[in-house]
């Protein structure tokens, strides 16, 4: 990854261009304020560069307009009145002084009052000189028409007006007009010429501060992602400055913005001009970036390399404080807590009662509400270790506790906790691998016991074949015949013993009809069963009963206990066999009396190589019970034999699924 | 006279097949190992192979490999391996059975001649009638009411004969017992009970070698029976 975007020469340039940019942003903002503030320039000003046609112009002019009102209708008054005030010379003196770009012609039907250099007698004549001048204003009150070519941008004009023509039916109107060649210095030639000054500026400095401010977001996310990189490594490297604590950061911050705010009020007393506004306010952004732009570079390695909370004075004092409280053993550490949580809660309740102060009772507070979030977070983490404890306890071994949620003494508990899953996971597997290797062994041993076995098979049906005219011989031959076969037979059960007990086999499961497998076993079962002379009586539901099972495993199941009745059940004895569906379970049960006596407990009755009465059992390995229950329990049924005298009850209970 | 090649490392298990074999009427060739049954191949025409798994030099599953490549011959597997899937293996690489030791030699035997006899039979037994249904060595003629196996006749009851038909019509379908007994009895299956079940299993005794292992009719646990498709 080349990541040369991110070298000392790219960095700089970026920081130079942020701060020219923030400098044009603010340095036309306070531009902007300014002329606002006088009353100058508004936004519908871009793109328009004559005075006349400016908002700034309109608002003279309305601003002119309302002093003239007050003025007429005060002159109207001293008509009546006859008396003498200081404000009607103030305004006479600020109309009708003759040197002025602001002329009026007025009249209410009776009298005319005008500063314009000849007395126009009528309204068409004064309008044609105000054309004359270039920038007029009239307003008919017979007609009560406005007509001109000022810009009526502020509605006050109109109604000073208005409110001038209140009450009146004789006619008449007024002419407002301005000189365009502005000929004497007044409050209009000065406008215009801040006005055409600045407003170029102003359109200019606009475009460039939004084009400005897309350019410092880019540069600020340019250094943002830069900050802490160099070159082609990829780790964060740190200033200097990012090792002081954070407090300090903060601090300086607000002690800096503080000072800029006490040093600009002090500014903001005295009237500047423009010029040297904006000079005072570039160099005051520039020191606030560098400023800015430092802490916030630090705070955003800092945060980059993990270490903002670390960093800092708190942090550093916190973990201080816990490696020695760590060092001491748990009853002490409670000891010290407890004098400690009490010596500090007398500090605040003296401070706090007998002084009165205020950020004592808050301290009392917060010391109050310490032991109840303590105790919240130990009874959640006790919680969590407990739940863990369950967890492992109920076979879940690879469950682990996150340490990291954990603190104190709890975080060796949780350590502890996940050490003795660890142990029992393996103990677990190194059993569970002990176990395939044995099953790997009885697997390969049974293969070569299956070889000599295919000789001894062979060589004696050979023999019985050639014929033995020995009666005794015959008899010999008969036995070896019948012991090569349940040799045979223990081989195969041996092995698939100890493949199921090892969880080596695969399964089936597939939607079974334990009814029709039953039937199933019936017909194989049927003359064995009468060989033997036992008769079954089978109870079965008419309807499928739909279980979940491996049905060749399940099959065998059955078989096993099957053979197992016609090994050892009676002869001339009934055999029930009976299917019942009850709470959503099916159980399936065989009875039959036992033809010996049955000496051992039904539970070992299943294990391996158990059989009912061992003096007697030629045939089987023992293995048959054994294999059925591991299977049954491998396909998630329950396996049951029961004993009652002579009865003997093998159950099995699967649970039904709906069709 | 058709001539076996019999290979397996246990010479005494070899000399026991071979007698067996000799009392039908074949000629035995022996080999002890993968690569003198190649060789033995290679030199004299054979009609059948048994052949162990676990063997030195070259062993059984490998050998049927190379044997595949460029012949034909019924090839009969004789392993101690007794997994499904070892069994499945086996035919999968070609083998036409799998016999697991220690077997019953006349097991063995029935299984040589019914391989030999579906060999050398089976260019002309083409009869593509639309009331003769095969699969494998087992063929039935509705026409004649006959029933063979290897071309063997069987002696089958009426309702066994029915209840094969049956299955033999619609091969790979599984049938349960109500459905069979519905369509063999005509009547309804409400006191349905071991009758189909024991049916089956006195045609299984019929028409298979070994009952316990069935080509023909298959047994679905829980679920009913079928016939596969050759």
């Amino acid at each position: 990854m080349g990541n040369e975007r991110y070298n000392y020469g790219f960095k700089i340039v970026a920081i130079l261009l942020q701060m020219v940019f923030i400098i044009v942003i603010i340095v036309v903002f306070s531009l902007m304020v300014n002329l606002y503030g006088r009353s100058m320039p508004g936004f519908y000003d871009i793109g328009n560069h004559s005075f006349f046609h400016s908002s700034g112009y309109a608002s003279k002019v309305a601003e002119e307009a309302k002093a003239l009102t007050i003025y007429l209708q005060l002159k109207e008054n001293l008509k009546r009145s006859k008396a003498g005030d200081d404000r009607l010379k103030q305004y006479k003196l600020r109309f009708d002084n003759g040197d002025v770009n602001f002329y009026y012609w007025y009249t209410k039907g009776d009298g005319i009052y005008t500063n314009m250099p000849k007395q126009y007698k009528n309204k068409e004549e004064a309008e044609a000189y105000a054309k004359k001048l270039g920038s007029y204003f009239c307003y008919d009150d017979a007609s009560i028409t406005f007509t001109g070519n000022i810009k009526r941008m502020d509605k006050t004009l109109d109604l000073n007006i208005l409110r001038l023509f209140r009450q009146n039916s004789l006619g008449g109107g007024i002419v407002l007009a301005v000189d365009t060649s502005l000929p004497n210095a007044d409050e209009f030639a000065e406008a215009k010429k801040i006005y055409e000054t600045y407003i170029p500026w102003v359109e200019w400095g606009l475009f460039a501060a939004i084009l400005a401010f897309m350019c410092f977001i880019l540069c600020m996310i340019y250094l943002t992602l830069a900050a802490g990189r160099h070159g082609e490594d990829e780790e964060i490297r740190l200033h200097r400055i990012d090792y002081l604590p954070t407090e300090l950061h903060v601090l300086a911050f607000f002690t800096y913005v503080t000072g800029l705010i006490a040093f600009c009020t002090k500014l903001g007393g005295k009237d500047w001009g423009i010029s040297s506004v904006l000079v005072l306010t570039g160099t005051l952004v520039f020191l606030t970036d560098a400023v800015f732009l430092t802490l916030y570079l630090s705070t955003v390695r800092k945060l980059k390399a993990d270490i903002f909370t670390s960093c800092s004075l708190t942090s550093f004092a916190m973990r201080t404080l816990k490696a020695g409280m760590r060092k001491k053993d748990v009853v002490k550490r409670v000891i010290i807590v407890f004098f400690g949580c009490i010596a500090l809660e007398l500090f605040f309740a003296w401070e706090a009662f007998v002084r009165d102060r205020f950020w004592a009772m808050m301290g009392m507070l917060i010391l109050f509400a310490y032991p109840a979030v303590h105790f919240l977070q130990q009874a959640i983490q006790r919680k969590k270790i407990i739940e863990g404890i369950r967890e492992i306890g109920g076979g879940k071994l690879d469950y682990k506790l996150d340490e990291s949620e954990f603190d104190g003494d709890y975080r060796e508990l949780a350590k502890e906790v996940n050490g003795i899953g660890d142990g029992l996971l393996n103990a677990v597997e190194e059993s569970l691998k002990n176990e395939r290797l044995k099953t790997e062994l009885v697997t390969n041993v049974s293969h070569d016991i299956k070889t000599p076995l295919t000789s001894i098979i062979n060589y004696v049906s050979l023999i019985k074949m050639e014929g033995v005219w020995n009666a005794n011989v015959e008899n010999y031959v008969g036995i070896l015949e019948k012991k090569s076969q349940r040799l045979k037979q223990l081989t195969e059960d041996l092995v698939e013993v100890s493949k199921i007990t090892s969880g080596a086999i695969m399964l089936d499961m597939q939607p079974i009809n334990m009814v029709e497998l039953i039937y199933q076993t019936g017909g194989e079962f049927n003359e064995i069963f009468e060989d033997v002379g036992l008769t079954v009586v089978t109870r079965l539901p008419k309807d499928p009963v739909m279980i979940l099972a491996d049905g060749s495993r399940l099959w065998r199941v059955v078989q096993n206990l099957y053979n197992n009745v016609a090994k050892y059940a009676m002869k001339n004895t009934r055999v029930f066999v009976e299917l019942k569906e009850n709470d959503g379970n099916a159980e399936f049960t065989i009875k039959d009396i036992s033809a010996q006596g049955i000496h051992k407990s039904a539970q070992d009755l299943s294990e391996r190589f158990v059989r009912g009465d061992e003096s007697r059992g030629t045939e089987g390995s023992g293995l048959g019970l054994s294999i059925a229950r591991h299977l049954t329990n491998l396909m998630g049924g329950e396996f049951e034999i029961r004993l009652d005298g002579d009865l003997f009850i093998v159950s099995i209970t699967f649970a039904v699924i709906n069709p | 006279m058709n001539r076996i090649l019999v290979c397996d490392d246990d010479k005494e298990i070899v000399e026991a097949i071979e007698i067996y074999l000799q009392q039908e009427g074949y000629e035995v060739v022996k080999a002890y190992d993968g690569a003198q049954a190649l060789e033995i191949l290679g030199k004299q025409p054979v009609d059948l192979l048994i052949i162990d798994v676990m063997m030195p030099k070259l062993d059984g599953i490998r050998a049927t490999l190379k044997i595949r490549e460029d012949s034909s011959i019924p090839i009969i597997i004789l392993s101690a391996k007794s997994e499904d899937s070892d069994k499945i293996l086996g035919l999968n690489i070609g083998a036409d059975d799998y016999l697991t030791k220690p077997f019953n030699p006349l097991e063995l035997v029935a299984r040589v001649k019914s391989q030999i006899r579906r060999y050398t039979k089976l260019g002309n037994a083409a009869e593509s009638s639309r009331s003769v249904y095969q699969t494998g060595g087992l063929m039935i003629n509705d026409d004649l009411k006959e029933v063979t196996v290897d071309d063997e006749p069987v002696k089958l009851t009426p309702i066994e004969y029915n209840i094969l038909l049956l299955l033999m019509k619609n091969q790979g379908k599984v049938f349960s017992i109500s459905q069979i007994y519905e369509s063999i009895w005509n009547a309804d299956a409400i006191g349905a009970d071991n009758t189909v079940a024991v049916h089956i299993r006195h045609i299984r005794e019929k028409i298979e070698i070994n009952p316990k292992e069935p080509r023909y009719i298959k047994v679905v646990w829980g679920i009913g029976y079928k016939i596969d498709k050759a």
